[in-house]
């Protein structure tokens, strides 16, 4: 039996496809995080209401999520490679035609719709192939992966500000779109594994993992297995739902701090300036958390999903003691403490979907899961609106984010036990073939035998 | 009534008054600005000396109205019994001291040359002082050139919280500024009013001439109040020019890559068949060895 994925590199050239990646998230969704700066520029030019302006990061963002799944299943069909480059044609035709600028309906369907489509399209399979290329070392990848979204964000922010200076936005956004079909180059470098390509073997260019030097025999030897284009058997998995739930909740959650915090700094008397300095720690914070968090994973000393059980509480915690703060400078320590830990979070949670779903169902349960979390994403900031609007004080909002992520440790922790049920489980009933049993354990053997024999199971 | 609450809480001495209200983020001016209805509100601003160094309050007025502007000595000063002037200019004000250590004048702003700098000295063992600024407010327009392509639509747009009597538009000629609808033809430009505290230029079918400082003018009852735009008109090919040595490394470095892999999967294949090749002799030499057993 062919595994796939059996034996990833672990290494070698997977360091590249982390370097890959590492752009991709940054030339997606640090561009999507600092679009934000065309706002007053697109708005003042077609004379246009802010809500209106808004639409377009909501059609991005919306695009984005119902693509996932779809980039999901065409990585399972076509490599990650093809994916991520028509990604990047996508998102560069998206911002070049923006440029074009005719009015605002032009604008959604360009920086809106088309952008929208492409970040999808290189995100998800980016982000999906670190994890084909990683097993011991998979958690480490994806934080580095991940932390290319901050370190560009932070570059991204002055630097579209002198483009839009010394272009216009309309230039700004031709020039944009160039650099996004960088996209592209790292979609090339993305190789696919062996074991990823059987049905194309043909025209397939493979990065064969190391010791299968004979790997041309093992490709002719396979079968031709259909991959299951999109598995949405996922959804009637336990821990797959359990998980999704705690991605609902957490997604509810994480949108709403960075919405509240500069409210919050201003209703405390704390200027513009300085406010503005609270994101920057935040940034900061934020890629440092996902890179410590990367490195501390990898040592294997905690359960990923303990890991992340704790980094949710952590933040939940700094969410509810954040409203005590009085001054910037408690403000900034929470804030602190509130970027690191997300960070943390953000860094090992796709390495915690794998552990959930296991890597062939990966690509799929990515895409599903991405889209399930979505609702969480557009339920979560009106839900917080309204309260801080019954309430009428920011606080509220940091309470109601705080306790929802608690809610949400509380799946991971049934999800947890279900896993760990799961393994005792399966660990009883390959017992027998091993090891020699004292009579005591024979008769719960027995007893057990018994009861899987109502399910037919082999033992 | 009044936009600033009479409860001022003095936060250190470099004072930063956090009043309820619209306050500007700025915090050594801060600008109060009385009711923008016509009515003849009475409002109050306050200076507590010694304050922040300088002590000063800019205070928008743009339509008459009748303030009270009051210097507050504090408490914990060592200045006892100073003696009080309020001046403007060089013109002193009679006041009147309506609690310990707080004295008040009253302005009447009726007309421009009513606007100006009102300032109280406080003169003991030494002499402090405090300064309001009264000013028409001043209005937003941009600070950042508006960069536009030629044939676009240039977008100039002059905002403020008061309603001004009329919006005027230049452009500067030289050393003068030229009224719009003097210098351009009637279809090349639209001057829109959505409110009356909002205007809006666009002129179509920029051309390079176009390029230039253009003013926004807001016309209060008690005087005009300007803002400033830098207007730059760039022809397609500015922007072209990064466009396309982006897109053409990009296109170097995935032909660069592709040829890369290209040549190592070959070189792996050859290797792979040397590998083959040891592979079976070394099966074939297994099957010797095993058949001698």
């Amino acid at each position: 039996m062919q595994a796939k994925d059996s034996n990833p590199p672990d290494g070698g050239y997977g360091w590249v496809v982390v370097v890959s990646a590492f752009m991709v998230m940054g030339l997606t969704a640090a561009v999507l995080k600092t679009f934000g700066l065309f706002f007053v520029e697109i708005q003042q030019h077609f004379d246009e209401l802010a809500s209106t302006t808004s639409w377009i990061t909501s059609v991005t963002i919306t695009v984005f999520h119902l693509g996932a799944p779809v980039a999901s299943s065409l990585c399972v069909q076509y490599t990650h490679r093809r994916v991520v480059i028509t990604g990047g044609l996508l998102a560069f035709s998206g911002m070049a035609l923006g440029f074009f600028g005719l009015n605002m309906v032009w604008l959604f369907a360009t920086t809106g719709f088309l952008q929208g489509l492409g970040i999808s399209f290189s995100w998800t399979p980016a982000i999906s192939i670190v994890s084909h290329y990683f097993s011991k070392k998979r958690a480490l990848a994806n934080a580095i992966a991940s932390a290319g979204e901050c370190a560009f964000a932070f570059m991204f922010g002055p630097f579209f500000q002198w483009l839009i200076g010394q272009y216009g936005w309309k230039g700004a956004l031709l020039i944009i779109g160039g650099i996004q079909l960088n996209i592209c180059v790292c979609g090339v470098l993305m190789r696919p594994l062996a074991s990823s390509c059987f049905l194309e073997a043909r025209h397939c260019e493979t990065e064969t993992p190391p010791g299968n030097g004979a790997s041309r025999t093992d490709k002719e030897d396979q079968s031709p297995i259909t991959p299951k284009t999109f598995n949405w058997m996922l959804v009637r998995q336990p821990e797959f739902v359990l998980y999704a739930i705690f991605g609902i909740l957490a997604a509810m959650s994480f949108f709403v701090p960075p919405l509240f915090l500069v409210p919050l700094s201003y209703s405390l008397g704390i200027d513009e300036s300085w406010t503005a300095s609270l994101l920057s720690i935040l940034a900061m914070v934020d890629f440092g958390g996902r890179l410590l968090c990367g490195w501390y994973a990898n040592l294997h000393v905690t359960k990923s999903i303990h890991l992340l059980a704790m980094a949710i509480t952590l933040i939940s915690t700094s969410l509810m003691l954040l409203p005590l703060a009085n001054n910037y400078l408690s403000l900034a320590i929470f804030t602190g403490f509130y970027g690191f830990f997300f960070g943390t979070t953000v860094a090992i949670h796709i390495t915690v979907l794998v552990d959930v779903v296991g890597m062939p169902e990966f690509d799929s349960a990515l895409g599903l899961f991405m889209l399930i979390r979505s609702t969480g994403g557009f339920v979560g900031p009106p839900l917080a609106g309204l309260i801080v609007d019954m309430t009428g004080d920011y606080r509220a909002g940091f309470y109601m984010a705080g306790a929802i992520l608690v809610l949400s440790a509380g799946f991971l922790i049934i999800l947890d036990q279900l896993q760990q049920r799961k393994i005792r489980e399966s660990k009883i009933r390959t017992k027998p073939e091993k090891s020699m049993l004292p009579y005591a354990s024979l008769h719960i053997l027995k007893h057990q035998t018994r009861r899987y024999g109502e399910h037919n199971v082999v033992v | 009534m009044t936009t600033q609450d009479s409860n001022q809480t003095q936060v250190n001495s470099v004072t930063k008054m956090s009043v309820t209200g619209h306050e500007s983020s700025d915090a050594a001016t801060q600008e109060f600005k009385p009711g923008n209805k016509l009515s003849v509100d009475l409002s109050e601003y306050v200076i507590v000396l010694p304050g922040g160094c300088p002590s000063e309050k800019n205070i928008s007025v743009a339509s008459p109205t009748e303030v009270d502007l009051t210097c507050k000595l504090d408490e914990n000063s060592n200045l006892k019994n100073p003696q009080v002037t309020w001046k403007k200019g060089s013109e002193t004000i009679s006041h009147t001291s309506n609690a310990p250590n707080s004295w008040t004048i009253k302005v009447t702003i009726s007309e421009s040359s009513h606007l100006g700098s009102y300032t109280c000295f406080l003169k003991a063992e030494r002499e402090i002082s405090a300064t309001f600024h009264l000013n028409v407010p001043t209005i937003d327009g941009r600070e950042k050139p508006v960069i536009a392509y030629i044939g676009d639509t240039g977008v100039m747009v002059c905002k403020t919280e008061y309603h001004p009597r009329a919006w005027k538009w230049y452009k500067t000629n030289g050393t003068e500024l030229a009224s719009i609808d003097k210098i351009l033809p009637k279809d090349k430009y639209e001057i829109l009013s959505r409110s009356a505290s909002e205007s809006r230029l666009e002129i179509h079918r920029l051309t390079v001439a176009d390029t230039g400082e253009y003013w926004c003018e807001a016309d209060f009852v008690l005087g005009p109040s300007k803002a400033r735009f830098d207007v730059r008109v760039l022809s397609v090919a500015e922007p072209l020019k990064p466009f396309i040595a982006v897109v053409a490394e990009v296109a170097i470095l995935v032909t660069l890559i592709g040829l890369y892999e290209v040549y190592s999967k070959k070189r792996k294949a050859k290797g792979g068949e040397k590998e083959f090749d040891q592979i079976e002799q070394l099966k074939s030499g297994d099957n010797v060895t095993e058949k001698d057993k």
